[in-house]
């Protein structure tokens, strides 16, 4: 029955879009609805496949995939890097403040993805809270331009992917054996050493799970660089985008969204492997 | 001395662990600190070893005074009740740890304390991939490995099956010996206290109540609490005093009578469960090579009045 279920579930919501996806990357662009032709299906055979030679010849498309795996990565590393403190920091902590303390750090993700970014905005703007508080403390003449950066992005990307880093690292450093710690205090490691030497080791699995639980999404991340990033930085989701909704050239945009796709099964499998 | 603890007392909120407990450990000597859960003797050995810090009292290891000074900066070692073996490193970097913050490392050294512990050829391997035995020796190496001059073991048998726990036991008692280190050990088994150790420190509630040889103790029991801990002895209360008398003190032949309810073989002796004439209940240890009464036979006790050790 759940077998069953998830069967279906998958091959509805996974599965036949995939392959629509993938029908649609073998077509050329057309006039009508939808806009685009298939040749396989008409049985004409396989065609030109268009989209592929321009994917893979256009290093329009291949930069930004480039740069949106890198940013991606900065942004995990950077999630990483943050929680591994925050978890430290909560789990020390009265066990009846841990839980408010955690809910405190979470409430942000209550609120609307879209309206956390707009609050980045507001807060970075020309016009907004940081630089009218430098202005006015007069420790600057100028408004700095903050907003639409590679800074405010990243910070638009670790403050929405943050959670999927720290909840892993938080429940693999809360069910760490404290014992191993007092060991090597023992044997004369010091805090740093121990941290280096034991509690990242032990808790490796859980880094690198947080890690590529914010590179996979965020590698196709296209509403955060939209709203905060520079006009310029141009990212797989955005280049996906545009080529659905304003070149109209769908047969392009699968091909770039099921390469992406071919790009991350492999974090995907070693995110798997980290599981076990 | 290797050990000096004066008047140690830590509380943890409300409860108090330790109360005034002291304590000392000569050079070489093996002392174990025997008491049930609770008594205060882990953490007497967590603030040796420098993991919490005392409300009251001093300590002193070689003649320094401890106070202030972290784990890593103490001349004793531990061993772990769960040995605390580092999963992520071998066999051979787990003992080269201490080795290698105190730049002493050299592979043919953890070798020798691999060879010595009887794990030679084990170096590559993982803990998980070790039997229980052979973590303890692991974990043992580990700590002894920088030559403290005082171990301090928690709980070292307790892991351990019952068929290895006494081989075990004696090995580390030649280790203990063979290294010249003074050996302070957690236990709650108190025969494995009374085998392995030069003196038993006897806890309850978070005080010493009494400290002595095992043969001394085990003879002459300084409190209640000590005689029924260290098992068997029989409680008598005369006179508005009590008093322990041992069940291999108790003689067939005397003139209290009393009838034998039960009997269990030991071994050596059999161990007689005995209901006498006014309602007591006493154990009595008859040598197996004699004549044994059946179960409800009737039977007459007695024993030396020096055989009765009064208590406090």
């Amino acid at each position: 029955m759940i077998r069953a279920a998830a069967a279906l579930w998958l091959g509805l919501l996974v599965a036949a879009p995939l392959l629509v996806v993938g029908a649609m990357s073998l077509g050329v662009p057309a006039d009508g609805v939808p806009p685009y032709h298939i040749p396989l299906l008409s049985g004409e055979g396989l065609g030109e496949a268009e989209a592929w030679s321009v994917l893979t010849e256009d290093g329009h498309f291949l930069g930004a995939l480039w740069r949106s795996l890198w940013l991606a990565g900065i942004s995990a590393g950077c999630c990483v890097v943050l929680s591994y403190p925050m978890a430290l920091g909560l789990l020390r902590l009265a066990p009846r403040w841990r839980g408010a303390v955690l809910g405190l750090a979470l409430l942000p993700f209550c609120v609307g993805f879209v309206l956390r970014m707009a609050g980045w905005v507001g807060l970075l703007r020309d016009s907004g809270v940081l630089n009218q508080a430098l202005l006015a403390a007069g420790l600057i003449e100028a408004p700095l331009p903050m907003l639409y950066s590679d800074g405010a992005m990243l910070a638009g990307m670790v403050h929405g992917y943050l959670p999927f880093a720290l909840l892993p690292i938080l429940a693999a450093l809360a069910a760490r054996d404290r014992a191993l710690e007092d060991a090597a205090a023992d044997l004369g490691a010091s805090r740093l050493t121990i941290f280096r030497t034991v509690t990242l080791p032990v808790t490796a699995r859980a880094g690198l799970a947080g890690f590529l639980l914010v590179f996979i999404p965020a590698a196709g991340e296209f509403v955060i660089p939209e709203l905060l990033g520079p006009p310029e930085a141009l990212l797989a989701g955005r280049a996906i985008w545009q080529e659905f909704f304003s070149s109209r050239d769908w047969p392009l945009a699968a091909a770039a969204s099921v390469a992406l796709l071919g790009v991350l099964l492999g974090p995907m499998l070693l995110w798997q492997r980290a599981q076990r | 001395m290797s050990l000096k603890v004066e008047a140690l007392a830590k509380r943890f909120g409300d409860v108090p662990a330790l109360e005034g407990v002291s304590l000392e450990v000569g050079r070489g000597e093996f002392v174990s600190l025997l008491g049930r859960s609770g008594s205060g003797k882990s953490t007497l050995l967590r603030l040796v070893a420098g993991f919490e810090a005392p409300d009251a009292g001093r300590i002193l290891i070689e003649g320094r005074d401890m106070a202030g000074l972290p784990p890593q900066a103490r001349p004793c070692a531990m061993m772990f009740q769960s040995y605390a073996l580092f999963p992520h490193l071998s066999v051979h970097e787990n003992v080269a740890y201490g080795l290698r913050r105190a730049g002493q490392y050299s592979a043919a050294r953890v070798e020798e304390w691999l060879a010595l512990v009887g794990l030679a050829g084990f170096g590559a391997r993982r803990p998980a991939q070790l039997s229980g035995g052979q973590q303890q020796r692991v974990a043992l190496a580990r700590a002894l490995a920088r030559k403290p001059p005082l171990l301090l073991l928690d709980e070292p048998l307790a892991a351990l099956d019952a068929g290895l726990r006494a081989a075990t036991g004696a090995e580390l008692r030649r280790l203990q010996r063979e290294t010249g280190t003074s050996f302070v050990m957690v236990t709650h088994d108190q025969a494995e206290a009374l085998a392995l150790s030069d003196r038993i420190a006897l806890l309850e509630g978070g005080r010493v109540v009494q400290i002595g040889p095992p043969d001394a103790v085990h003879a002459r029991p300084a409190t209640r609490f000590v005689a029924e801990f260290l098992g068997a002895a029989n409680i008598l209360e005369e006179a508005g005093a009590s008093f322990a008398l041992r069940p291999e003190q108790i003689q067939l032949g005397g003139d209290i009578p009393a009838r034998v309810l039960t009997r269990q073989f030991r071994g050596e002796a059999w161990m007689l469960e005995c209901e006498a004439a006014d309602g007591r209940r006493l154990r009595v240890s008859v040598p197996a090579q004699g004549e044994v009464p059946a179960e409800g036979d009737a039977v007459a006790l007695g024993w030396p009045a020096s055989a009765l050790v009064p208590l406090a």
